[in-house]
């Protein structure tokens, strides 16, 4: 049941990066768990880490047939929009191949050459630039590749709640194609309430607009700033349809496409509601552990097992819960007490990472200010070094790495056994209690969907 | 540039008047979710506007911002 750990994807170069150091999962004191062996009913997933990617250009293919592009005529230009995060699920490499397969389908079917690449990207701002050498889109995009970034010129847009701001070059085509993902990122932000629109309000906008999501609105009511930008005129003008990703914690799960966004949307929540609730809810469960980050993306978002960091970090309140709201007694500085201490092996330099104020940090290697709290963090030569004195300090030896892995974790036996023991409880609690709240909750009757796969 | 908002308010508030400068530096913005129309947060209620727009006036409304603020003021 526990196997040999897994060697994790590599790490795409940036800027944004430590320099690399020896990946964590050589560590003979870790373990890997298999997801399924957890919750054997995970979806299955259609590709993993090195897989066949023919498989998703054909669920790309296959999904997009049912899409009525006669919007798009041969002389519209195009933008294809899509944002950096989903490039750290298996490497990048399913994602760029949906959106390499919906750049050749729309061409096939529309006679439209003039396609373009947008990609939305947050404080990094050079990161859509490294997308596009790595994934070599400026060849199949013929030189028509641009980064977003929300510092960029904007463009104004009419919304139910007045002017919000875009960024021009998103929509600085006739038509705009939305191709998204689903990976639970940040659920206690976008709480699974419009998440197939959510790069509307945040990876295609200007930093005001995303200002106004993170510091006018709580985490349910900010979802409707992505909403009031797609319902507005200017965007269902320009807007064609909808592409995204589809994952478990197993891997890349399928390729769902729609004209309708709210249908997709609901397609979307029902499949990540059963796909990473229990997986969700598991982590949640963790009394105690050691973090230790290893990937290669910013330190909230690096997967482990399917699930990203920064869902630990907000553990233990059950955001996939409607009832939990954006009042401050709730909520207020919600951090992980379970986590008692985080090693920062590789990952991405973030200046407003805040962990360190909250939880012991051992910092593998060099420090590397300005990008994190000097005062707060400790140093140590190697990872194992770094896991011994985390051991020491924390009095626990669960552990888990966050390594960018999809159909297992890498992790300690203790933490292992603990997981296996608590799943079947967790198991029946989503199951029979919680899945069937949460859906009620954003409008779908359980009964209604029990026959669909 | 997630504080952008809240910084606006605290000039407007003070009288003092927000003019962008030339070209795309910054651009002024007023949505909240307490200045949402009534009949917009009627229309749309599985998005919690009235609550949080309820728990805005009570001065407990939760914000990523405020949980930086929050947790910078605490260490």
């Amino acid at each position: 049941m526990l196997n040999q750990t897994v060697s994790p994807p590599e790490l795409v170069p940036s800027v944004y990066a430590r320099d690399l150091l020896p990946r964590v999962a050589v560590s003979p004191r870790l373990v890997s768990l298999n997801v399924r062996e957890l919750f054997a009913d995970i979806p299955k997933q259609i590709y993993s880490q090195g897989g066949d990617l023919s498989l998703v250009r054909k669920a790309t293919e296959d999904a997009l047939a049912n899409v009525n592009m006669e919007k798009i005529q041969p002389d519209d230009t195009v933008n294809i929009l899509c944002c950096e995060h989903s490039f750290i699920i298996m490497e990048g490499e399913p994602y760029a191949e949906i959106i390499r397969t919906t750049k050749d389908v729309v061409k096939e079917r529309t006679g439209c050459e003039n396609i373009r690449l947008r990609i939305g990207v947050g404080v990094g701002f050079h990161e859509a630039e490294e997308l596009v050498e790595h994934y070599k889109f400026d060849e199949y995009f013929d030189g028509k590749t641009s980064g977003v970034v929300p510092l960029d010129k904007g463009i104004p847009i009419e919304t139910e709640i007045g002017t919000l701001y875009g960024v021009a070059k998103a929509y600085d085509a006739d038509k705009i194609i939305h191709v998204h993902y689903d990976d639970p990122r940040e659920v206690y932000l976008h709480r699974f309430i419009d998440r197939a629109l959510k790069p509307f309000g945040m990876g295609y906008a200007r930093f005001e607009t995303r200002s106004v999501f993170h510091s006018n609105f709580g985490n349910r009511s900010g979802n409707f700033i992505p909403r009031a930008i797609f319902n507005s005129p200017f965007v269902q003008e320009k807007y064609a349809f909808s592409c995204i990703q589809m994952s478990s914690p197993a891997g890349i799960t399928g390729v769902e496409a729609d004209n309708d966004a709210r249908l997709l949307n609901r397609r979307l929540i029902i499949s990540a509601l059963r796909s990473y609730g229990k997986m969700l809810r598991l982590i949640n469960e963790i009394d105690e552990c050691i973090v230790i980050l290893d990937g290669g993306k910013w330190p909230w978002y690096i997967h482990a097992g399917g699930i990203t960091s920064g869902n630990l970090f907000k553990a233990p309140m059950d955001f996939l819960d409607l009832r939990v709201g954006s009042s401050q007694n709730e909520i207020g500085s919600a951090f992980n007490p379970a986590i008692k201490a985080v090693v920062i092996n590789n990952t991405w330099k973030q200046a407003f990472w805040d962990i360190e104020l909250r939880a012991p940090t051992i910092m593998v290697g060099k420090h590397e200010p300005p990008f994190f709290g000097v005062k707060q963090i400790v140093t140590a030569e190697d990872f194992e070094t770094a896991i011994d004195f985390a051991v020491q300090i924390s009095e626990t030896d669960k552990m888990i790495v966050f390594d960018g892995s999809f159909g297992h974790m890498n992790l300690s036996p203790s933490l292992a056994e603990f997981m296996l023991k608590k799943a079947p409880e967790v198991a029946r609690e989503v199951d029979e209690d919680l899945l069937p709240m949460w859906l009620k909750q954003r409008g779908i009757d359980p009964e209604e969907i029990s026959d669909t796969k | 540039m997630w504080c952008t908002t809240p910084v606006l308010r605290l000039l407007k508030a003070n009288a003092i008047d927000v003019v962008p400068s030339k070209g795309y530096r910054m651009y002024d913005i007023e949505p909240t979710v307490w200045d949402i129309p009534e009949e917009v947060a009627k229309k749309y209620p599985e998005y919690f506007l009235e609550e949080d727009a309820e728990l805005s006036r009570k001065g407990t409304l939760e914000t990523f911002a405020s949980v930086v603020v929050g947790r910078r003021k605490q260490c």
